[in-house]
């Protein structure tokens, strides 16, 4: 079978792998599934009821419910809602109450809403039960005339997903009451203003316009607000804004010039290039001239002449990685020319590696992007020999980014993943074998299976099972079985992941140890595998 | 890499506290310092109990600038023991990314631990910061002890408020803000702005205290503080702190060696 498995791999190894690792394995009954349910749903019920709890635990716990509960966890939620001694978790439950329409909620959602002492639990209670029952709008009108939920609700929309949270049939009624108290800035500070601005934004208020462009050009207006209303027309895409844009641009006014920037990246007007090209050559401030550089890479060729002068002369390597960015975006032949310069320049030898750690896995991504593998491979050994005494530090804060470098100069020069893997030092080997399943899929699984052995350094372990819980074989029950109890909660979890995937019957007993561990960390992400595993079951059979 | 510190906080507002009982004396004989001392129980007063030795509180972070927000929630414990002297630690709670990160405070040494470390880092003060490096340095600073009153004025202010407003210098050079400008609630004493200042009066962080709170036995705290940072005037950040309780902490929770055990 194992053979089999692989010719198919070779083909559609993600669509084709999950079904193929059930092939052949014993399943378990329903019944296994859904008792191994039950007893996860009631490990979250006893860290919830009991009232000795952390308060990280009952988030944690919370968590996990909202995202993998069904209508049955329903008491148990609306329970938590209402009565929980943390607002974080009663945060978490409002938020999520809607998406179960569940009319059983609403009485909850609703009590919530009115008299919960937390004004961003009210807001979000209030969404939710609107999401279950446009009929209950009330609430929104009642929260909507009080200033405190007024503020919540205008913090809380700023975002996407909180927008899409509230149904759009009543985007119109918070988009009136934010135009409304906006000018009211006695009542209101100037993070709530803002957020207002920005929400009328997400919302796609485009009557908002006037009330923005008014805003932008109050010469005594708030500086801090006025950079949200410039920002805000940039995320309007309205064009007519652009040359108040830019006469706000020469402010000394620092959240006003970001806001302004911010807004003109987003309109695209050629207009914007020469004083955006001031600002990012000029500004005292450097975060505002990293900003102005990032804005500039969104014009194109035009500007690559600029990019590159920022590229080799600014002294904050966060410009000069905002310009990075740019020509790499832009692409073409002179980029290309000017980041291969770049990379052989003295800047970076002489650069504290510190500070330049993150301008330099942005080089190594443009010069795989480029296709200078060689180039990228020299800098990628040049940098972690710099890097040697930080690594650790640079690991547990840039490993995603890291390991990304490594899988676009190896999509270059794969030779590199050897070249990692031969280094004695584990953090980088740890790179290579984070970058591995990307790069060769199936055929990382050899190597990986080099790093499980107990004895093992257990960062490399834990990047072995990682990379094989993304390709698991029904032969690996046993192996991923045996780390539930790990540790190292990475590796758990890439064996709980592996477990779920491979749906194999010798999963379930130690399913139910794990759910009756002495660790809480091991018991919830044992419910969160046993509801998902238990799911997986039920649909198959 | 962005993650959020607040350990300043515990640090500073540990410093009030030794304050207030050291300075209890000269607060009874000097009017000013007796003020100053009024400002100071009136914003962290629940954060002490002389029946326990330990504390815990949440808060909900909101950092903002024009272009885009990001909101965390972290629990903060702290306790002092005669023996191990004063420990702190923050875990975080939200946003999901950044649940399961703790930062220990022991003595002078800070810890960071996560579920993605193998073994806690030993990290400094000037670690990155979620939003504003500098909330953490002003949140927690306490008046008496660290600055004198210079001047003072009572007047009604826009609001129809009675109020007083002290300028302040610190009474020592290795305090961060040289300068302080305070108007608070003339009755009551609660702060309402608070602007601190380098040592030539340049206007560093404007902070407004919204709203206030206060636990079951009575003992008030701010809730609520907009702090608007004039250095870096992108940032404004906004704190709600809740959950206040003082109860008798396991030190073991300060162990950055059982991390991740």
């Amino acid at each position: 079978m194992n053979r089999l498995v692989q010719i198919f791999a070779l083909t559609s190894l993600v669509v084709l792998l999950p079904a193929l690792s059930v092939w052949g394995q014993a399943l378990p009954t329903d019944d296994e599934a859904r008792q191994l349910q039950l007893e996860a749903l009631k490990v979250i019920g006893l860290v919830l009821l009991n009232p000795e709890s952390s308060e990280a635990d009952r988030v944690n716990a919370i968590t996990v419910l909202v995202r993998i509960g069904d209508r049955t966890s329903m008491p148990l939620l609306t329970q938590t809602l209402l009565n929980d001694p943390f607002a974080s978790v009663r945060r978490i439950v409002a938020e999520g109450l809607g998406e179960y329409q569940a009319p059983e909620s609403k009485f909850a959602l609703r009590q919530a809403a009115l008299t919960a002492p937390i004004d961003s639990i009210r807001w979000a209670s209030a969404v939710s039960l609107v999401q279950i029952d446009p009929e209950e709008a009330d609430i929104l009108d009642i929260l909507l005339s009080e200033r405190d939920t007024l503020a919540s609700a205008a913090l809380s929309l700023q975002g996407a997903n909180a927008v899409a949270e509230l149904p759009e049939q009543f985007h119109a009624l918070v988009i009136a009451a934010f135009t409304d108290a906006f000018p009211d800035d006695r009542t209101y500070n100037s993070v709530e203003r803002a957020a207002m601005l920005k929400s009328l934004a997400e919302l796609d208020s485009q009557d908002s316009a006037d009330l923005m462009l008014n805003n932008l050009n109050d010469e005594e207006g708030d500086g801090f607000v006025q950079g949200a209303a410039a920002f805000s027309l940039g995320e309007l895409g309205v064009l007519r804004a652009v040359p108040d844009l830019i006469a706000v641009l020469d402010s000394n006014d620092d959240p006003l010039q970001v806001g302004a920037i911010g807004g003109l990246r987003l309109l695209q007007d050629s207009a914007a290039i020469e004083p955006l090209t001031s600002i990012a050559l000029q500004e005292d401030t450097a975060e505002i001239r990293a900003t102005a550089a990032t804005a500039l890479g969104v014009f194109g060729e035009s500007v690559i002449d600029t990019l590159v002068e920022i590229l080799n002369t600014d002294v904050s390597p966060a410009v000069r990685q905002a310009a990075l960015s740019g020509l790499t975006q832009i692409g073409g032949n002179q980029a290309q020319q000017a980041v291969v310069a770049f990379s052989t320049s003295e800047f970076l030898i002489t650069c504290d590696p510190q500070e330049c750690s993150t301008l330099a896995l942005e080089l190594l991504e443009s010069l795989a992007a480029f296709g200078e593998g060689d180039l990228a491979i020299e800098l990628l050994q040049a940098s972690l020999d710099a890097l040697v005494d930080v690594l650790p530090f640079v690991f547990a804060f840039a490993e995603a980014d890291l390991i990304n470098a490594a899988i676009a100069v190896a999509q270059v020069a794969p030779e590199v993943i050897n070249i990692l893997l031969d280094n004695e030092n584990p953090f980088v080997k740890a790179i290579a074998l984070g970058a591995l399943p990307a790069v060769s899929g199936e055929f990382a699984r050899n190597t990986l299976l080099d790093f499980v052995d107990p004895d093992e350094n257990r960062l490399l372990r834990r990047m072995a099972f990682e990379g094989l819980a993304q390709v698991p074989l029904a032969e690996d029950a046993e192996l991923f079985a045996a780390e539930l109890q790990n540790r190292d909660r990475r590796t758990r979890g890439a064996a709980f992941n592996a477990l779920v995937k491979i749906g194999d019957v010798d999963a379930v007993d130690p399913l139910f140890s794990a759910l009756a561990s002495d660790s809480l960390a091991i018991q919830l992400q044992a419910v969160e595998a046993s509801i998902n595993f238990g799911n997986r079951v039920l649909e198959s059979n | 890499m962005k993650k959020v510190i607040l350990f300043t906080l515990v640090a500073l507002i540990g410093l009030t506290f030794s304050f207030n009982t050291v300075a209890q004396d000269d607060a009874e004989a000097d009017p000013n310092a007796e003020l100053l001392a009024a400002m100071d129980f009136q914003r962290f007063a629940a954060y002490f109990s002389q029946e326990t030795p330990g504390t815990t509180f949440t808060v909900e972070i909101l950092a903002e600038r024009p272009d885009g927000s990001k909101a965390a929630t972290v629990q903060v414990s702290f306790a002092f023991d005669p023996e191990q002297g004063q420990r702190a630690r923050i875990d975080y709670l939200t946003p999901e990314e950044l649940a399961g990160d703790v930062f220990i405070i022991n003595g002078d040494d800070i810890f960071f631990w996560n579920p993605d470390l193998i073994t806690p880092l030993k990290v400094n003060g000037q670690f990155e910061v979620f939003g504003d490096a500098t909330v953490a340095e002003v949140v927690g600073i306490g008046f008496q002890g660290a600055y004198e009153v210079t001047e003072r004025s009572d007047y009604t202010n826009d609001d129809g408020l009675d109020v007083i407003e002290l300028n302040l210098v610190a009474t020592r050079e290795e305090i961060a803000f040289q300068q302080a400008r305070v108007v608070a609630n003339a009755e009551t004493m609660q702060p309402i702005t608070l602007d601190l200042m380098d040592e030539n009066g340049d206007l560093l962080h404007h902070n407004t205290f919204e709203s206030y709170d206060m636990v079951e036995d009575g003992r008030p705290f701010f809730n609520r503080q907009l702090l608007d940072n004039r250095v870096v005037p992108v940032n404004q950040t906004l704190l709600i702190v809740s959950n206040i309780v003082n109860a008798s902490i396991d030190f073991s929770i300060f162990d950055e060696t059982l991390l991740g055990v």
